[in-house]
C-alpha cells in the first residue's frame, strides 16, 4: 500500500503497535505487521533525508 | 539699451544678498523628511521633502559636506548613514545657501537623532494600535504547524550574513535532513525594503510549502524600522503559513516579531528550530518502531512457552523438526535482529557524537570563560552529558535483549511440523514428523498422540 505522507506513516506506526498490543494479530500476521512498520519507517527515514523531487522518483522506482 | 534692465548676474547677486540679510539668522533647525540620498566623494547630497497625506508640500536638496559628515558621524559611532535613509523624518541645523549657478541649496551643519527616534516611535505606537483593533497578533498563529517544516519559503536578502548563517545551519545538519528552501529575494533595510518584502510575501504559494521564514542579520534601530511598519506587520498576519522570524536583534521588541507565528532571536535559532522539529518527529517514530520491536519479541517468546509445555508432555518421543515455516520464523528473526542492531548502532553513534559536541562544547566554555558561567549551567550540561550517556547504555542493553538466541537460550524452544506450528488448533497426525529447535540445536521426532489437558 502506498504511504502518502508523514502524517499517514505515523498513524499506521501507532496502529500496528495498537492492535500488537491488544493482541489482535494473529502469529501468520506477525512478519507481515513488522515488515510494513518497518517500511512506514524506511518511509520516514528517506524522505526526511531527501527532496520531494527525489522521495518520488524513489517511490516509482520501489512500485515498478 | 532696451528698458530700465539688469543683468541675470546682477538678479542673482541681489537674491544672494537678500537671503544672506533678509532672514535676521545665519542657521536654522528644520523638520523633514529624506526622500533620496547620495554620496560622491564624501560629500553627502540629499533630497528633502514634506509631505502631507501623498501630497508633496514642499521639497528642496540640501549638502552635507564631506568634513562635516566626518565629525557628525563620529558623534554617531559611525552609524549616521543608517539616519538618512529615504523614508527618515530628521531634524536638521541649516543653512541657506545661494548660489549664482547651482541655485538654492541647504547646507548641513547638524542632526538631532533624538527627533528621528521619536518619529519612529510615534509611528510604532499607532502601527501597535492598529495591530490590536484588528487582532493580527493572533492571527498568524492560529495557523496548524506542520508536522515535519521541510519545505520553506525563506524572505531574506542572499547578500546578508544571516541568509549565510540560515543556510549553512540547515545544509550542514548532523543527521543529514534535507530542507526544501526557496529564496525570495527582498531587501532588508532602506527605502525599497518596505515595499520589496511585501512583494515577497505576496509572491509566495501558499499551497507550496509548510513554513515561512523572514530572516535579516541584524542591525541598528533604525535599519529595523522597516519590520515595525504597518504593511509588513499586515503581510506576516495574512500570510498563508506560519511564519517564523529571525530578525537578529537585541533592543527592544519588533512588531513584525509580535504578529509572527513564532518569533526567534537570530536566523540561526529559526534553523536549529527547524532542525529540531523533524528530530523530534523521527525519534518519536522510531521509539513506537522500537515498541512494535518489543512487542514482536514478546510474542515470539510466548511461542516458546507453549512448546515448551509440548514438549514435557511428549518427552522423549518428540525430537525437533524444521519445517519451511520454521525456516521462514528464523529468518525473520534473524532480520529483525540485523535491522535493529543496524539501528541501534547508527542510533549510538548519533548520541555518542552529540556526547562529544556537547563535552567540547563544556570545554570550551569552562576554558574561555570560567568565571562568567554559573554553576548552574555547570551543572545543566553535566547532567545532559549524562542523560545521553545512559540513553546510550540503554539502547546497548536493548541490543542484546532482542537477540532471537537470548529468547531460545531462555529455554524456550519452537515445534513445527509440515502444516507449520504445532498448536491446538493446528494439531499434527500419528506418524508426522516434527522438528524441534531449542538453543542446543534440533531434534526430528515422530508424532505419536496428543495427551488430554486433564
Amino acid at each position: 500500500m502506498k504511504i502518502k505522507s508523514y502524517e499517514q506513516a505515523q498513524a499506521e506506526l501507532e496502529g500496528i503497535l495498537e492492535a500488537l498490543e491488544s493482541n489482535e494479530v494473529s502469529v501468520d500476521d506477525l512478519v507481515k505487521k513488522v515488515e510494513r512498520a518497518a517500511e512506514l519507517l524506511r518511509y520516514c527515514e528517506t524522505k526526511l533525508r531527501t527532496t520531494e523531487e527525489k522521495v518520488n522518483k524513489i517511490m516509482e522506482d520501489l512500485e515498478n | 539699451m532696451a528698458k530700465d534692465s539688469i543683468s541675470l548676474l546682477e538678479l542673482c547677486q541681489r537674491i544672494k544678498e537678500e537671503l544672506a540679510n533678509g532672514f535676521g539668522w545665519d542657521r536654522i533647525w528644520i523638520r523633514a523628511e529624506i526622500s533620496s540620498y547620495n554620496v560622491s566623494r564624501g560629500h553627502r547630497y540629499l533630497q528633502l521633502v514634506e509631505e502631507e497625506q501623498g501630497r508633496l508640500n514642499a521639497k528642496i536638496s540640501a549638502n552635507i559636506w564631506a568634513n562635516t559628515f566626518q565629525a557628525l558621524n563620529f558623534r554617531f559611532r559611525s552609524k549616521l548613514e543608517d539616519y538618512l535613509q529615504p523614508g527618515t523624518k530628521v531634524l536638521l541645523l541649516v543653512r541657506v545657501d545661494y548660489h549664482e549657478v547651482y541655485g538654492l541649496k541647504l547646507n548641513v551643519d547638524d542632526i538631532d537623532p533624538a527627533y528621528t527616534l521619536g518619529e519612529m516611535a510615534r509611528r510604532k505606537e499607532a502601527v501597535i494600535e492598529k495591530i490590536k483593533a484588528k487582532g493580527w497578533d493572533k492571527r498568524n498563529k492560529k495557523k496548524p504547524f506542520p508536522l515535519v517544516p521541510q519545505k520553506i519559503a525563506l524572505i531574506a536578502s542572499s547578500r546578508s550574513a544571516g541568509y549565510a548563517d540560515f543556510m549553512a545551519q540547515l545544509k550542514e545538519n548532523s543527521m543529514s535532513y534535507a530542507f526544501e528552501i526557496e529564496l525570495f529575494e527582498s531587501g532588508v533595510q532602506g527605502e525599497r525594503a518596505q515595499k520589496e518584502l511585501v512583494e515577497a510575501f505576496d509572491q509566495v504559494d501558499p499551497w507550496g510549502f509548510d513554513v515561512l521564514v523572514l530572516i535579516r542579520g541584524g542591525g541598528s534601530q533604525i535599519d529595523l524600522d522597516v519590520f515595525n511598519s504597518e504593511a509588513v506587520c499586515e503581510a506576516i498576519a495574512y500570510s498563508g503559513m506560519p511564519v517564523l522570524t529571525g530578525l537578529g536583534h537585541e533592543t527592544d521588541l519588533l512588531l513584525a516579531d509580535v504578529v509572527a507565528f513564532k518569533s526567534f532571536k537570530t536566523p540561526t535559532a529559526v534553523a536549529s528550530f527547524l532542525y529540531e522539529q523533524l528530530y523530534d518527529f523521527e525519534q518519536k517514530i522510531d521509539f513506537v518502531y522500537r515498541q512494535i520491536l518489543d512487542k514482536v519479541n514478546e510474542r515470539v517468546g510466548d511461542l516458546g512457552v507453549q512448546e515448551k509445555a509440548q514438549k514435557e508432555r511428549f518427552s522423549r518421543y518428540i525430537p525437533s523438526v524444521m519445517t519451511a515455516k520454521m525456516e521462514e520464523l528464523r529468518t525473520f528473526a534473524a532480520q529483525l535482529n540485523q535491522a535493529t542492531r543496524e539501528r541501534f548502532l547508527s542510533e549510538s553513534n548519533n548520541r555518542l557524537k552529540a556526547i562529544g559536541s556537547l563535552k567540547q562544547a563544556k570545554r570550551r566554555i569552562l576554558t574561555s570563560d570560567r568565571n562568567v558561567i554559573s554553576t548552574r549551567l555547570k551543572r545543566a550540561l553535566e547532567n545532559k552529558i549524562d542523560k545521553e550517556e545512559q540513553k546510550r547504555i540503554h539502547f546497548e542493553k536493548s541490543i542484546a535483549y532482542l537477540s532471537p538466541q537470548k529468547v531460545l537460550e531462555r529455554g524456550y524452544s519452537i515445534t513445527t511440523f509440515a502444516k507449520g506450528l504445532v498448536a491446538k488448533n493446528n494439531l499434527p497426525k500419528k506418524g508426522d514428523e516434527l522438528r524441534t529447535i531449542f538453543a542446543g540445536g534440533k531434534v526430528v521426532s515422530i508424532f505419536k498422540a496428543t495427551e488430554n489437558e486433564d
